[in-house]
């Protein structure tokens, strides 16, 4: 069992784990300027902590917010990572778990109300007409977990896929004809499962509003690129569902922040386009394709994020096979997240490490 | 040790396969039926939410355990507990997910489990849809481990047509299956298929002719055209019941009751159709000849089996002989300087709803 933080007789903050009636004294935790120094020493961090200030600068949230959220956060990983070694990856698991509505373990600040981190980014002055959108999902996720058993049957043509087998370049010749000619089948209508949602339970619904057919032409990896989908990886079946405008609007959609981004690696605020930097209703995904290739301009798809939509707020929806992802994004040495951290740091103005830590300080 | 205290030095790594299996079902019932959060999971939590669903986290969480004794302990403790679960409604979605796990983590250890536990129980406890889709997964997840000769696969297929759960609408994904656990039996997993492929014939809602010719691609992808060759005169052509044998001289379309009781739809799909992946022709020695679509250099001899002159007598009915093909020695076959390629066109028409047997001795249009 651990305990939270108690004092010892020199003053020191420490902790101390009990076990079979034995009482063991550990490392003090870090304090607010170590895991900072954490933070911006990976550009991981960089990433994380550029957003943030945009998020703020951008008006997405207010400061206090943010510092709500670092307050969090930080303690939150000095939370778990008691009695154990620290690092950067657990410091961003720790922010993907504060942010997530998912119950805290019990003993970490009991009786204190967590605030909702997610879909608080605010809306523009004026109002945008929704249009029907775009989300992109796995074969696994669509076939295990979102069609209709009985719509599904109908609707595959000949073309089952087992889903475990969408995950990686099949080496069976015959399901990758089926992945080939799922494909060629354009669009289908499908019910949703009972208990079944777009996007998962819990959590945020990301879409995009692509002008009409202008991405029927596109391979898997161009949408993947324009969505800034760095995980999804070569092998894996991708499938687009669309959403009415109608059932959108119900689902609190806003424009995301880094909040609701967590530790996604390719996520940013700002986007470079100017008139897009003034169109505050939607973000703008990063174009793996266009960064790779070191273009001045990386915006991809607009995109905003919303509650998943559940079975009982749409009656069937339309769904489309993308196909496979053949390549791989952010492993390059012009696309990793080193170049990506020194890309935002470059267009953000007024904006370096130096200047980015005084940022953060100001939070904690 | 305490389990939290396992997981919370070296997640998963140091477990024995009960604490496995104590850590995996604490979690999943704290996390999707009662209010706990991801941190259920103890230190592991770090990989709940990452992705689109918790299947897909557990599926990232097996992947950064080493590839070695841990992982195989991993998938069984998801057959250990698929097997241990009670047959109650409230563990349904435990089941539903345990099922989801064992498929992404290709837990093998798992089919012992679907063999005993298919018959009834869970699938017996809902008759909604909630329970097909419970069916539906576990086909799916068989479905995903066949992919070599694999006798446990073929028992847990059997099993699974035997189980009345079974539907028409899944024997393209079981016949699939079937052939990638073994690539040599065609003739008999069509026997084993053939009422549920008949059954369609009732409900053509579910499979359209392109249906069936996505299929023969598929059947020929997965099992080669040597083999397919091989097997073409071992199907079944003529169906065993009188009534409806007399059906056999009429035209073989989608209508006719023949189309999907005997194995003319997947020939059908194979050799006519749209965009069929393979075409006929004759030797110069009157041999018949297999070609691939794709790349007509790939040329494989019909063999002469137990119904080759019913198969004859199938294609020229069902209009297979109306393309035009370049008469070409198989590979292999020395090819004699006089026999050079030349083009044939065989006419079904004169054919068509007769039943006089056709054997390559037979003269035929255009042929030579």
């Amino acid at each position: 069992m651990w305990h939270p933080s108690s004092t010892l007789d020199d003053g020191r903050s420490h902790q101390k784990r009990e076990y079979d009636g034995m009482e063991e004294i550990l490392m003090p935790p870090p304090n607010n300027q170590q895991i900072l120094d954490l933070l911006l020493s990976d550009p991981k961090g960089v990433v994380i902590a550029c957003n943030l200030q945009q998020s703020i600068k951008q008006g997405l949230v207010t400061k206090n917010f943010a510092s709500t959220l670092v307050d969090w956060w930080f303690d939150y990983y000095r939370y778990t990572i008691s009695g154990t070694t620290g690092g950067i990856n657990k410091l961003l698991d720790a922010l993907d778990v504060v942010i997530s509505p998912t119950n805290l373990p019990a003993n970490f600040r009991p009786g204190t109300h967590r605030p909702d981190f997610l879909l608080q980014g605010r809306y523009p002055t004026r109002k945008h007409k929704i249009n029907d959108a775009q989300h992109v999902m796995t074969f696994t996720t669509f076939r295990r977990h979102v069609a209709h058993e009985d719509d599904y049957k109908k609707l595959t043509n000949g073309c089952d896929i087992p889903s475990a087998n969408s995950f990686t370049n099949p080496s069976d010749r015959g399901i990758a004809r089926a992945m080939d000619l799922l494909q060629k089948m354009g669009r289908w209508d499908c019910r949703i499962t009972a208990d079944g949602t777009i996007g998962r339970s819990g959590r945020i619904l990301w879409f995009t509003s692509a002008p009409s057919g202008s991405t029927t032409t596109r391979t898997a990896d161009e949408i993947r690129d324009m969505l800034g989908m760095i995980d999804r990886k070569p092998g894996n079946l991708l499938i687009e569902v669309t959403l009415p405008a109608t059932c959108l609007a119900k689902q609190n959609p806003r424009r995301p922040t880094a909040m609701d981004a967590g530790s996604h690696q390719r996520f940013r605020v700002r986007a470079d386009g100017k008139t897009k930097q003034g169109r505050k209703a939607w973000g703008h995904a990063v174009d793996l394709g266009k960064f790779a290739r070191g273009e001045p301009n990386i915006d991809g798809a607009c995109e905003r994020v919303c509650q998943p939509i559940p079975a009982t707020a749409v009656n069937q929806l339309s769904f489309r096979c993308l196909g496979k992802v053949t390549t791989t994004r952010g492993n390059d040495a012009n696309d990793n997240d080193d170049e990506f951290a020194k890309r935002l740091l470059s267009t953000c103005p007024k904006t370096d490490v130096k200047a980015l830590k005084t940022f953060m300080m100001d939070l904690v | 040790m305490s389990i939290q205290e396992e997981i919370d030095n070296r997640p998963l790594q140091d477990m024995s396969l009960d604490a496995m299996v104590s850590w995996l079902e604490k979690g999943l019932r704290g996390y999707l039926l009662g209010n706990d959060g991801a941190w259920v999971f103890g230190s592991t939590s770090i990989y709940i939410g990452r992705t689109e669903h918790l299947v897909l986290d557990f599926r990232e969480m097996f992947l950064a355990l080493p590839a070695d004794r841990t992982r195989v302990r991993f998938r069984e403790a998801v057959a250990t507990l698929l097997g241990r679960l009670p047959e109650e409604p409230d563990s349904v979605v435990l089941f539903e997910h345990l099922l989801s796990i064992a498929a992404v983590v290709e837990s093998y250890e798992t089919l012992g489990v679907i063999r005993q536990r298919v018959g009834g129980g869970f699938f017996g406890l809902t008759d909604n849809l909630d329970g097909h889709s419970l069916f539906a997964q576990t086909l799916d997840f068989v479905a995903g481990l066949a992919k070599a000769p694999d006798q446990p696969v073929l028992e847990t297929l059997d099993a699974l047509i035997d189980s009345p759960y079974f539907e028409p609408a899944y024997a393209n994904l079981a016949l699939l299956a079937y052939c990638r656990a073994d690539d040599k039996s065609l003739p008999k997993h069509l026997d084993r298929l053939r009422p549920y492929f008949t059954a369609i014939q009732a409900d053509r809602e579910l499979w359209s002719t392109q249906a069936a010719q996505n299929i023969a691609w598929q059947v020929s992808d997965t099992i080669g055209w040597a083999e397919i060759a091989r097997i073409l005169p071992q199907l079944r052509y003529i169906p065993d019941e009188p009534d409806v044998a007399s059906n056999t001289c009429a035209a073989l379309t989608i209508d006719n009751p023949l189309y999907f009781s005997t194995d003319f739809w997947l020939v059908y799909g194979l050799l006519k159709g749209m965009d069929p992946p393979a075409g006929l022709s004759w030797t110069t020695e009157g041999d018949l000849l297999l070609v691939s679509t794709e790349n007509e250099e790939k040329r494989y001899p019909i063999d002469q089996g137990i119904r080759f002159n019913d198969m004859l007598d199938c294609f020229r009915r069902g209009g297979f002989f109306t393309r035009e093909l370049s008469s070409e020695s198989p590979p292999g076959q020395k090819e004699d300087a006089t026999n050079s390629p030349a083009s044939i066109l065989i006419d079904a028409s004169s054919g068509t709803g007769s039943c006089i047997p056709l054997t390559p001795e037979t003269p035929v249009a255009g042929h030579g």
